[in-house]
């Protein structure tokens, strides 16, 4: 489980310095920024999910 | 604006005396707490060290002049950092225990056992760090030269002269309770901008139409200069990712907490730092860009954006980027004090204060009549250190790197950095440190590889 996430996370990493044209907004935001937004948040996410299952590792 | 930074210093010379009354009579204690620092203060000090008033001032600029490509090449970098404290810091916070190890070089030497690459690591430290700090201060006394009719000279002194105080007084026990006052106030000042920005456009939509109407450029990469394309956005990601192992100072900070549990705090307390820290810098960059679209530079956005506040929240800004710049500062002279007491000199107590002392009468030479190498050195900050790299990780990880190994790869990894800085254009438009980076890896690889297997060092019963 620790490794599929290791694995998302590092494509997450390489995911936002991928040129792609985008054409996704909320609320005016540019899309750009969107989806960085939508890629950081899911980070966020991922980071916390591993701080999760290593929560026996830190003994 | 005097009554509430003479209170802010106030509160740091406290902090400073509580440390002082708690503090031990060894280099340990002096440099590391004695590794006693708990969760919470290791995390703020850990955070309020990374963020300088580069976050406050630089990150802003950089939103101003190259728009929104400045949110990737930091955000996802941060956010990501805590994998980093999980994989590196717990390795680093077992071997400082067991080989008592309380500096970046200590590690370099013992690890590889080898003074000469220590020296090598020890020398690009202070290359990179020494200017940077100087540019803090010089910046630090523009801003508040600004705001209070004194002259810049002045005010570097004066913060010169607090930041030693409270480094000599209770050494990291002080420098970090006084970081952690410092991060708190920098957190406070970016969301209080950013919630004010917001209100004075009419809300999140309206701002960034104005934005798009002011110069639609801002709101997609590379920007209106062309800077931030793809490979130089991965570039400063790396840079920025990798600073945690690469910069002494916050290196220093997973020697500090009682418990390795501690860290397993950072790993969940620095990215949800990092959104609240980085955030408000696109308010402060764009909303600097809207009142005021021809600044001469990018890092006046942030006394540009105080126009729209009452005076005390400019007051307390202008504390923020203080505490911001402080709290780096004191923690980078702190950090290349401990290398020259404990790693050059093998010395004591009295040294560690001397040296800080000498370094802050450095810094404030180069601040008076800053050379241009050097302020070229202190934008290159984040791009020396991450030379050391494949030394630092390659020395945690991997049993073939060698002390040959590591002392070429951090000589051709400057080597290539200088070479594609100033001689040669950087190849297929990424930074000249990734291109350092990529061949000081190469090397310590293939120079290792040709050399005998060295063990590394022990970590806590394996």
């Amino acid at each position: 489980m620790k490794k599929i996430l290791l694995f998302l996370l590092g494509i997450l990493a390489f995911l936002p310095f991928i040129p792609i044209k985008y054409n996704l907004s909320f609320f005016s935001i540019p899309p750009q920024l969107t989806i960085w937004v939508i890629i950081a948040t899911l980070q966020f996410i991922g980071v916390m999910i591993f701080a999760y299952l290593t929560r026996g590792d830190w003994k | 604006m005097t009554n509430i930074l003479l209170l802010y210093l106030g509160i740091c010379i406290m902090l400073a005396y509580f440390g002082w009354k708690k503090r031990g009579n060894t280099i340990e204690d002096f440099f590391t707490t004695k590794r006693q620092t708990g969760a919470i203060i290791t995390f703020m000090t850990f955070s309020a060290t990374l963020y300088s008033s580069f976050m406050l001032v630089g990150v802003p600029g950089f939103f101003y002049t190259h728009g929104i490509g400045s949110f990737a090449f930091i955000i996802f970098a941060d956010i990501l950092m805590g994998l980093l404290v999980y994989y590196t810091g717990r390795k680093f916070w077992e071997m400082s225990k067991e080989h008592n190890i309380i500096t970046m070089t200590g590690f370099v030497e013992k690890r590889y056992r080898s003074r000469t690459a220590m020296i090598i690591s020890l020398l690009i430290s202070f290359a990179f760090l020494l200017p940077y700090i100087s540019t803090q201060i010089i910046g630090l006394g523009i801003i508040l030269s600004n705001a209070l009719n004194v002259p810049v000279i002045v005010i570097s002194i004066i913060v010169l002269i607090i930041i030693f105080l409270y480094s000599e007084m209770g050494g990291m026990r002080s420098v970090s309770w006084t970081d952690a006052l410092q991060g708190t106030i920098l957190v406070i000042v970016g969301l209080m901008l950013m919630c004010g920005i917001i209100s004075y456009f009419g809300g999140i939509e309206s701002f960034f139409m104005n934005v798009r109407n002011s110069n639609s450029e801002l709101l997609s990469a590379p920007g209106p200069k062309g800077l931030f394309t793809m490979p130089m956005l991965f570039s400063f990601f790396l840079m920025i990712f990798l600073m945690p192992v690469t910069q002494p100072q916050l290196l220093m900070r997973f020697f500090l907490p009682k418990t390795k549990k501690a860290l397993r705090t950072m790993l969940i307390a620095v990215p949800i730092y990092a959104i609240l820290a980085i955030i408000p810098t696109i308010f402060i960059g764009f909303g600097a860009k809207l009142l005021d679209p021809n600044l001469v530079s990018g890092d006046m956005s942030f006394n540009t954006i105080l126009q729209i506040f009452p005076d005390w929240i400019g007051a307390l800004s202008i504390v923020g980027v203080v505490a911001a710049s402080m709290s780096t500062a004191d923690s980078q002279v702190l950090a290349l004090a401990s290398l020259v007491t404990r790693d050059l000199f093998k010395s004591k107590l009295r040294v560690a204060r001397i040296s800080i002392l000498v370094i802050l009468i450095l810094v404030f030479i180069l601040s008076i009549n800053p050379p241009k190498l050097m302020v070229t050195l202190s934008i290159l900050s984040f791009a020396g250190t991450l030379q050391l790299a494949p030394t630092l990780l390659g020395g945690l990880f991997w049993n073939r790197g060698t002390a040959n190994g590591a002392i070429w790869s951090m000589i051709t990894g400057i080597g290539t950095l200088i070479t594609y800085q100033w001689f040669f254009t950087s190849p297929l438009g990424f930074h000249s440190a990734f291109w350092g980076f990529v061949v000081s890896t190469i090397v310590y690889i293939l120079v290792s590889l040709r050399g005998k297997r060295m063990e590394l060092l022990t970590t806590g019963g394996s």
